[in-house]
């Protein structure tokens, strides 16, 4: 039995562990090839290819609105963002033409920032929540995951479920607000911000989890780049860059969005762009989403009868443009919570996309892990999966 | 045979007058697994219970709280009652479940106990294809062996203690350091590469943490001028009502600091969170027993448990005066015997619950430290301050004279008397804390810096 | 770097200590209100999931009296979890003679509902899946040699009128005539066409709650109206009244007659 556990010669007296697929820690069926000395990891390379549901070949055949509900399927932990990401590609596509052009009720893309940002509040305390039951604090996460399903409360009155949403429309969103949504959310606005703060005394200033993290994997600026690293992982780096300020999309160019970088914050044994960092820009991204949800339910037009009002509607009508969109193609880019999703859509004037492609954050995410994962201890990789918030769904589609 | 007076009383009774050797160990056996049976098993089995309704409160869940004693009841009804007709049994069941503390087990989920244990025994007991088979099924066995052993030297009382010899505190370390050769047979003979590293990391990090051990006893043994554990507690025995002030933990800050060393060490000896390397589920999916089931994995979630009161126990003998009460000491050694020998096994087992409940709280307060972290806390923190605070004692000692006496127990030699004048004990904690806490401040002053933008999210800044 | 050591204990110390003073917190307003009563979770089979909501996605429901066969839903589903068949009645409208939903199929996205011109389609504030769970008559389970059965309007009658009883209470007869339509450990989880898949209660709920909705949709335009006369009003926007697009309202006030599907 000794000699079977210290295999592989061909790389020296190494142990190679295979951790995943079904592993407590790697969020999924993520899959790490490990080759290591005892606790010093030489080489770790990530196996993917476990969760893959050919979700692109299906866009090419169903309809441009069948699509919406296998967006949520794409990322199911933000799953407003991607349908977001979706719905506001083909409108681009729409609006390639003036002829099939289509305008989006003001006070639906305000719902559409304001579930955007409250489902990038849900997601990050998934993130930082199972990044922290990574490193063996418990508690944090299930603190998280209560607001989360508050977050899920309101979401499911406002479209029936509570994950895979199919809420955001090309056009529009599929329900107005129900009665009383705006005091809800704002109520629980100022919940959450209590129950944050209480979540970051628990486990954010904590110096066990601080040492944890700093100095872990630090990516450089021209690393993150280079490696093309998106949305939160990027900004950690010190790269400052929001798809939703630079590139604005909607109303958020209206909001003036505050993109928060990474600073080496976990002082002196710290560097920039480390897992502290990382998981710092989320929590701050979380104090941001707080303000633009705010500021968007400010912004919120009247409700009017019509869902098609310019103004206050919720829902402009696509239904003729869809069955004969314009053909070409279209590349847009959105800021999810995990990063930039972005969508290629290549349209034949059909009914049908002739071709959707997605790129997602987490994809680029698990480019970098092979790269990072050299000569660091065997529990630095679970902390380094936590902090680049890996969601494998979204790795393989 | 001398083993003490409670033991040899004992073989006297069973063996008259002038026992042989065999009646000895029959008696020393009896007085040992006596507390085992009645307090440390019962305990070891409830730790899994009072872990998860800790947790669940803590993560404000509901935890265990469906499994009550309800379907217990009926079966024992069933089988105690059966001459009586279908009907009558249902409604004496239903009476029986209606009582107040039946409610109460159901909330707190203590039928769970019962399930689990009949979980346990039914289930598969897998042995992996590439074991090592006898080190594999020997492990659980041992590791119980090694929490269970050292409590033949922990007194429960003034007279239940089944192995009184000069070196109980030398013994208990020394037998508590057996669970580390179970565990890494755990995790070496299950042919498993994450059991093996969990082995490993229990191993490097038990041994180092032994030292910390080694010195904080070391201190008290200083102290208190003996090893035997009986004579260190009844040192801290203190005629004054609040007797709590004799303990060792009261004496000076570098005991009390010895005693946080000591849990500290303690909570890495039987490799609970922050320190529970050999586990770390969320690294190692669950270290040296990921390949155990069935009776084998209860036996090490109950050693597992049997440990952490184990190291409570050491704690309160050594520094929280063992069996004796807070308050009103003297009148409990006043009553009969078997009364005073009741409150201080409950005053023991108090002291050691409770400490209990401090590492199951930490554990769902804390994250884990990394294998590097570990040996750092223990090289670089642990070890010097246990150096310093071993020094302090020392220093105290020299400043005051020596130490004292626990003649109140009258059969204790008396020990050379420790003058400690009020205002030589008042000195005796001022200074050093004086000491320490201007050099935090100065320490914060210079490096406790926090980011801004980390204060606010903390709400530091409101 | 004395200094710094003392820094680093102090703060493990003090981060330690903070954290445990609110997991403290946490335990003793859970244990004080007994029982748990600070909760987020719930116990779930006795302390049901509250219905959060009238939008609740649960299980997809088609009201027969409705339906007019016109294949909307069909058209909307991403998944193709609809089978029907269309039939005429006496004086000639369309009906379903079956109106089979997999609901192994089903992804429970709405968008059928959207599509739906009639309001026929709908979905419950129900949502378990387990057909003996009590008050859910109107999930059946199909072996696959039932997959295909077809069923005439008398047999749709006496299975409506058989499903809501309590299975005890049938005859011999027919529950064995039940068991040869449907098949309670079958694979293929279907709601069939015609069964009341409400309770009469959950049905007359359900019409009132609509009637009222009818209402206060009518007296809101009457209002808007009034309001429009007052006011220049901007031009309406052109309404193609696509199916797809209906999104929010159940019931449209006048439902166009779609062109029954052949």
């Amino acid at each position: 039995m000794s000699s079977d556990l210290l295999i592989e010669n061909q790389h020296g007296e190494r142990m190679r562990l295979s951790m995943g697929p079904q592993h407590p820690a790697t969020h999924g069926v993520l899959r790490l090839l490990i080759d290591s000395d005892g606790e010093v990891v030489s080489r770790a390379v990530p196996d993917q290819g476990y969760l893959h549901r050919a979700i692109e070949k299906i866009g090419e055949c169903v309809e441009w609105a069948q699509f919406v509900p296998y967006t949520d399927r794409i990322d199911y932990v933000c799953a407003m963002n991607a349908n977001l990401a979706y719905c506001v590609a083909v409108e681009a596509l729409l609006n390639s033409d003036p002829a099939t052009a289509v305008r989006v009720p003001r006070r639906a893309e305000c719902l559409r920032v304001i579930v955007a940002e409250l489902n990038r509040i849900s997601s990050h305390l998934i993130a930082v929540g199972a990044m922290a039951m990574d490193l063996g604090a418990y508690t944090p996460f299930l603190h998280g995951l209560a607001q989360r399903e508050a977050v899920n409360d309101i979401f499911e009155k406002l479209c029936g479920q509570r994950l895979t949403y199919n809420y955001v429309t090309i056009g529009g969103v599929a329900f107005d607000l129900y009665p009383g949504a705006e005091q809800e959310i704002a109520s629980f606005l100022d919940r959450f911000e209590e129950e944050f703060r209480r979540f970051n005394q628990l486990i954010t200033n904590n110096r066990i989890f601080r040492e944890r993290c700093a100095g872990v994997a630090p990516v450089s600026a021209e690393e993150a780049i280079a490696w093309g690293l998106v949305g939160p992982n990027l900004r950690a780096s010190g790269v400052d860059w929001d798809i939703r300020r630079d590139e604005p999309y909607g109303i958020y160019g209206e909001l003036g969005v505050r993109v928060p970088v990474g600073r080496g914050y976990a002082g002196a044994r710290g560097r920039v762009g480390d897992c502290y960092d990382r998981y710092v820009v989320r929590l701050l991204e979380i104090e941001e989403s707080v303000r633009l949800i705010r500021e968007a339910l400010r912004l919120l037009p009247p409700k009017a009868d019509k869902p098609s009002d310019p103004l206050g509607g919720h829902q402009a009508d696509v239904g003729k443009q869809l069955r004969k969109p314009p053909r070409g193609e279209v590349r847009v880019r959105t800021e999810a919570p995990r990063g930039e999703m972005g969508y290629v859509i290549v349209s034949d004037g059909g009914k049908q996309p002739y071709r959707v492609r997605c790129r997602t954050g987490s994809f680029s995410a698990v480019g970098i892990f092979e790269h990072l994962m050299r000569g660091i201890f065997l529990a630095d990789i679970v902390t380094i999966i936590g902090s680049f918030d890996i969601v494998v769904p979204e790795i393989d589609r | 045979m001398n083993l003490g007076p409670g033991v040899d009383a004992l073989a006297r009774f069973l063996a008259g007058p002038e026992p042989a050797w065999w009646a000895s160990a029959l008696a020393a056996c009896i007085v040992w697994l006596g507390p085992l049976l009645l307090i440390v098993l019962p305990i070891a089995a409830l730790g899994q219970i009072i872990e998860r309704k800790v947790a669940a409160a803590m993560q404000r869940r509901h935890g265990p709280n469906t499994a009550g004693l309800d379907g217990l009841v009926r079966f024992l009804v069933r089988c105690l009652c059966w001459f009586l007709p279908r009907a009558t049994q249902e409604r004496l069941t239903a009476r029986l479940c209606r009582l107040p503390g039946m409610q109460l087990a159901r909330r707190l989920g203590l039928g769970q106990l019962v399930a689990d244990g009949i979980k346990m025994l039914g289930k598969e007991d897998l042995i992996p294809g590439n074991a090592d088979g006898w080190v594999f099924r020997l492990a659980p066995y041992l590791a119980m062996c090694g929490a269970l052993l050292p409590f033949a030297a922990i007194p429960f009382g003034q007279h239940l203690v089944a192995l009184e010899v000069p070196v109980a505190a030398l013994y208990v370390a020394a037998a508590g350091g057996l669970t580390v050769i179970a565990l890494f047979m755990a995790g070496w003979g299950s042919g498993n590469k994450f059991s093996l590293l969990g082995g490993m990391r229990a191993v490097a990090q038990v041994v180092s943490y032994e030292i910390p051990v080694g010195l904080a006893i070391a201190g008290v043994v200083l102290w208190c001028g003996s090893m035997d554990l009986q004579r260190i507690v009844a040192s801290q025995y203190n005629a004054h009502w609040a007797s709590f002030l004799g303990w060792n933990f009261f004496q000076s800050p570098f005991l009390a600091l010895l005693a946080v060393i000591l849990f500290v060490a303690g909570l890495a000896e039987c490799q609970r969170t922050p320190f529970d390397m050999a586990e770390a589920e969320s690294e190692l999916v669950s270290g040296f027993n990921t390949e155990y089931s069935g009776l084998r994995w209860g036996l090490f979630a109950m050693a597992e448990y049997a440990e952490m009161f184990l190291v409570g126990a050491i704690i309160a003998t050594l520094f929280l005066g063992g069996y004796q009460s807070p308050f009103g000491e003297p009148a409990i050694i006043a009553l009969p015997a078997w009364l005073a020998a009741l409150i201080h096994a409950l005053m023991l087992t108090l002291k050691a619950s409770a400490l209990l409940f401090v590492m199951v709280w930490l554990r769902w307060t804390l994250p884990r430290l990394r294998v590097d972290q570990v040996m750092r806390l223990c090289w670089i923190t642990l070890v010097p301050l246990a150096l310093l605070a071993l020094f302090g004692v020392a220093l105290t000692m020299l400043a005051a004279g020596s130490v004292a006496p626990g003649s109140a127990y009258g059969r204790i030699p008396a020990l050379p008397e420790l003058h400690l004048t009020p205002l030589a004990h008042a000195l005796a904690w001022v200074l050093p804390v004086a000491i320490a806490a201007l050099l935090i401040v100065l320490a914060r002053r210079q490096h406790g810096r926090l980011h801004p933008d980390l204060a606010r999210l903390s709400g530091a800044g409101r | 770097m004395i200094l710094a050591w003392i820094n680093d204990i102090y703060e493990g110390v003090a981060s330690t200590l903070a954290g445990m003073r609110l997991t403290w917190r946490f335990f003793w307003e859970n244990v004080r209100r007994r029982g748990g009563a600070t909760a987020v979770t719930r116990l779930y089979p006795e302390q049901p999931a509250e219905v959060v909501g009238e939008r609740v996605r649960g299980h997809l429901v088609n009201d027969a009296a409705r339906c007019i066969v016109c294949h909307a839903c069909d058209k909307a589903c991403p998944v193709d979890c609809f089978v029907m068949d269309l039939e005429r009645t006496a004086d000639n409208k369309p009906r379903a003679s079956r109106f089979d939903i997999d609901l192994a199929k089903c992804i429970y996205c709405g968008l059928c509902v959207r599509a739906c011109p009639t309001g026929s389609l709908s979905m419950t504030p129900a949502f378990e899946v387990e057909p003996r769970h009590q008050g859910q008559p109107f999930l059946f389970r199909r072996n696959s040699a039932q997959l295909q059965l077809r069923l005439a309007e008398p047999d749709m009658q006496r299975l409506r009128q058989l499903s809501q009883l309590p299975r005890a209470e049938l005859s011999a007869e027919d529950r064995a005539w039940l068991d040869s339509v449907t098949d309670p450990a079958g694979e293929h989880l279907i709601g069939i066409f015609g069964l009341g898949y409400y309770t009469p209660e959950q049905k007359a709920a359900v019409e009132a709650e609509r009637a009222r909705k009818k209402a206060e949709a009518a007296a809101k335009a009457a209002a808007a109206k009034a309001a429009k006369e007052a006011a220049a009003s901007p031009p309406a926007a052109a309404s193609a009244a696509a199916p797809a697009a209906q999104a929010s309202s159940p019931q449209p006030a006048a439902p166009a007659p779609p062109p029954p599907a052949s």
